[in-house]
């Protein structure tokens, strides 16, 4: 009968609609929050992978910038967001290896909430002094320290700060004691060892490289353990005779615990390989940071492996954010 | 490569069809963006980042470069029509320019603002081109302790916004400075006065008291106190300056941007400071016939230099970026991963090896400058127009646009609270007559001069003795205590003079 036949070629008609009951991951942009301003280092780490990133996975990458508390704004809004595999946080030293020491009445556990899916790069510190200053090595710098303890100071880019606790750990470990001078942000921080201010700072590589270039800084070791392949020629903190120094900046992404890991470990294995691709690891290291690809689960085992490191450098150093 | 040479190849570079098309482009969108209270440049450039993948680099910077100034004149247009400041260095022109488009001279003050802009704009980018790195050298050797004084001396402008009554206007101080101390303290790492609130570990952003003192408060006060039926519309009188106008604005252009520049090329300086001390300055330099039209009718001096002196500090802040590779501000820092984008990283010999790009950036600053002026000057008839609404209409326009401007941008429902929470306490203030301009500058002062203290005095290990021992800082400390005691002495001196002229001619 014609209506019965209608009937069934209506219910024809609609069932490539039940087959569509299952999209593929991704459908929609990623969208990347990031814990600092736009134009950071987060950023640009994410806009080196976007269009390895955007070919393998078919989406384009939006980024999120909530900046304020060293990254735990950014953390704490990617942490509450909806875990459907849609948002996730650029996270680093700050927000996950000094973060849960440092700051201590968070709503979140940044281990347990946001787990991790890849490592991107290390970013190495280096100890910079006034280019025509009165100490050329560590050991003049130690021992300056030593004879004029009012001048034995250093700045960072702000308190909680990878190059605060940096300034701290060398202290600790040369035996002497030197005076924080926090400043906000890398910036101003190098602009005062540029005038004399301060006598040091443990800070990021790339962003005093041009000065170091030029003369009017002059950097006086890393602080990886081993030296950095975008500048070979300067020696390591450890090298020079300060023990057990192994201090460097990190990123990586990270997603709410709830997202499927499926979905985790999509995710992990493309921008592993993104961070692979010769081209890829070329822009990151002209930048001055180090390819680091590391894959969900050892992620993981790296962050908890820092936070324990961190952890008595940041008591030590007195400083707590409640 | 000398400056005029340089020049003459930045020009001819930018001077191509297709660049003044993106400066075009640039120029709109900056002014857009200045106009909304909640976008800056520093995130518009940021969001524009991606097409540096596929546009020269000649072109994008050219884009970013119109943004940048673009964003200076469209701030000051709704600082003045809106009493709404679009960016933190345009909260000092609203002061006098909201006054001046009350009383019908919305038209002056838009043309005085734009024509300032251009004149500093001129003036910070030829300094960029012939004296930046004379003056970045000079502005590196400033330490906290000159900060600090700095900032004595621009507490001392309070004095010129305390109006009649001087206890409630350092009422408002205070309150201005208890603003400014919520957030994370950046010598120990304490959270003050956040109370559990995430999104404040940041500080409250002054655009948006200023917005929540001068628009919602104003707002909020009228739609309280006015029970009057009738619509009221403003007169809207001349269009352009006249020539008495013209005559009273070029002095505070041309000390306007002097005193931007180098607070501008400072790596702590900013731009509010030069627009407090213009302000200031040109309080005190008016002529006297004028003098009483500051916070009345609004006098177009109070407009001209703080507008001028914006502008300036904006090319200023160019200057550290690109001598020194050092970015100082927001705005800054995003011109400079503009640049890495470009595998190009800025730095003391960015001048030698990549001459090109930067004489063809500083030739665009020009160029953005006279196409902000002429697209800008015909469309002040077009925005004046706005103020034919009526004032219901008008009012309830400016809070939805001042509520849009804030939520849009961050997303954050605190903010909001924050908007009204300020904006009912601006009310009251309006109803017991306290002046709301010290809040903003308490809020913009208090966290930077309590900062440049507490560094100035770990580097000296405790030394108070530091502000006066270090030469720099004395001297500003010395300018400080003669722009406050200097108009009183001079003043009793000429009192005392007139007596005994007096006293003479009764012998």
């Amino acid at each position: 009968m014609a209506t019965r036949r209608h009937i069934l070629a209506g219910a024809a008609l609609l069932a490539p609609d039940l087959a569509r009951a299952q999209p593929a991951w991704p459908d929609r942009p990623l969208r990347f929050v990031i814990g600092g301003a736009a134009g950071g280092a987060s950023d640009i780490f994410l806009r080196m992978m976007e269009s390895r990133l955007r070919e393998a996975l078919g989406q384009p990458l939006i980024i999120d910038p909530r900046p304020g508390a060293g990254g735990m704004v950014g953390a704490e809004v990617a942490a509450k967001a909806t875990p459907d595999g849609y948002t996730y946080y650029i996270n680093h030293i700050a927000s996950h290896g000094i973060g849960p020491t440092l700051y201590r009445r968070l709503s979140f556990d940044p281990l347990r909430d946001l787990p991790g899916v890849a490592r991107i790069a290390f970013l190495p510190n280096v100890l910079i002094v006034k280019g025509d200053g009165p100490v050329r090595s560590i050991a003049e710098l130690v021992a300056f320290a030593r004879a004029h303890p009012d001048r034995a100071n250093f700045s960072s880019a702000g308190s909680g700060t990878s190059s605060h606790l940096s300034g701290v750990l060398f202290g600790q470990r040369m035996g002497v004691e030197v005076t924080h001078v926090p400043y906000r942000g890398t910036a101003p921080s190098m602009a005062a060892v540029l005038n004399g201010e301060v006598l040091f700072a443990i800070d990021n590589a790339p962003a005093s490289r041009q000065q170091v270039l030029a003369g009017m800084l002059r950097a006086l070791g890393v602080s990886t353990a081993r030296r950095a392949s975008t500048m070979p020629e300067i020696p390591t903190l450890q090298e020079q005779g300060v023990p057990e120094f192994d201090v460097s900046s990190w990123y990586g992404i990270a997603a709410p615990a709830p997202v499927p890991r499926p979905v985790i470990e999509r995710l992990g294995r493309e921008v592993v390989a993104a961070l692979n691709d010769p081209a890829v690891a070329q822009r990151v290291r002209d930048f001055g940071a180090e390819p680091a690809p590391l894959g969900p689960a050892e992620y993981d085992a790296f962050m908890r492996q820092q936070v324990a490191t961190w952890a008595p450098v940041v008591r030590a150093s007195g400083v707590t954010v409640d | 490569m000398d400056s005029l040479a340089g020049l003459a190849l930045g020009f001819s570079h930018a001077l191509t069809l297709a660049n003044l098309g993106w400066a075009l482009l640039g120029c709109f969108l900056g002014t857009a963006i200045g106009v909304l209270p909640g976008l800056g440049p520093a995130l518009t450039i940021a969001l524009l980042l991606p097409i540096t993948f596929s546009v020269s680099a000649t072109g994008a910077f050219i884009l970013f470069c119109g943004v940048f100034y673009g964003a200076m004149y469209g701030g000051s247009t709704t600082s003045i029509l809106l009493n709404t400041p679009g960016e933190s260095g345009s909260i000092i022109t609203a002061l006098e320019g909201a006054k001046m488009a009350k009383s019908g001279r919305a038209g002056p003050a838009l043309a005085t603002a734009a024509i300032g802009s251009f004149v500093a704009g001129t003036v910070g980018t030829l300094g960029i081109s012939f004296l930046g790195p004379i003056v970045v050298e000079l502005a590196l050797k400033l330490g906290p302790a000159e900060y600090f004084s700095l900032m004595v001396l621009c507490f001392v402008t309070v004095s010129a916004v305390l109006g009649s009554s001087a206890l409630r206007g350092l009422a408002s101080l205070f309150f201005g400075l208890l603003l400014g101390l919520v957030g994370v303290d950046n010598q120990t790492g304490q959270p003050r006065l956040t109370f559990g609130v995430p999104e404040l570990l940041d500080g409250v952003n002054v655009v948006l008291v200023a917005v929540a003192l001068f628009a919602v408060g104003e707002t909020l006060y009228l739609a309280w106190r006015w029970t009057n039926a009738e619509a009221v519309i403003r007169p809207v009188g001349r269009l352009m300056l006249s020539k008495e106008d013209w005559k009273r604005s070029i002095g505070p252009w041309l000390r306007g941007a002097g005193l931007g520049f180098p607070f501008g090329v400072m790596p702590a300086g900013g731009t509010e400071m030069p627009t407090m001390l213009s302000y200031y300055a040109e309080k005190k330099l008016v002529d006297p016939k004028h003098a009483h039209e500051f916070g009345t009718t609004g006098a177009i001096e109070g407009v001209a230099g703080p507008e001028a002196a914006n502008n300036a500090a904006a090319a200023g802040v160019l200057v550290p970026m690109l001598t020194l590779g050092l970015p100082t501000s927001a705005t800054a820092a995003i011109m400079l991963s503009a640049f890495q984008s470009y595998g190009i990283q800025p730095g003391p010999l960015l001048f030698q090896t990549q001459a090109d790009l930067v004489w063809t950036l500083i030739a665009s600053l020009f160029i953005a400058n006279v196409m902000l002026v002429v697209l800008n000057l015909p469309l002040v008839g077009l925005w004046v127009r706005i103020l034919k609404i009526p004032t219901p209409q008008l009012y309830a326009g400016i809070l939805v646009f001042a509520t849009i401007g804030t939520y849009g941008i961050s997303n954050s429902v605190i903010d909001l609270v924050l908007l009204y929470g300020i904006g009912i306490i601006a009310m009251f203030m309006r109803r017991f007559d306290f002046p709301t301009a010290p809040v903003v500058i308490g809020m913009i002062l208090g966290p930077m001069a309590e900062q440049a203290l507490r560094q100035a005095l770990t580097i000296s290990q405790g030394d108070w003795g530091t502000f006066v021992t270090r030469p720099v800082s004395l001297c500003i400390l010395l300018l400080a205590v003669a722009a406050l005691a200097g108009p009183r002495i001079l003043g009793a001196w000429a009192a005392r003079r007139g007596i005994k002229a007096q006293s003479g001619g009764v012998d």
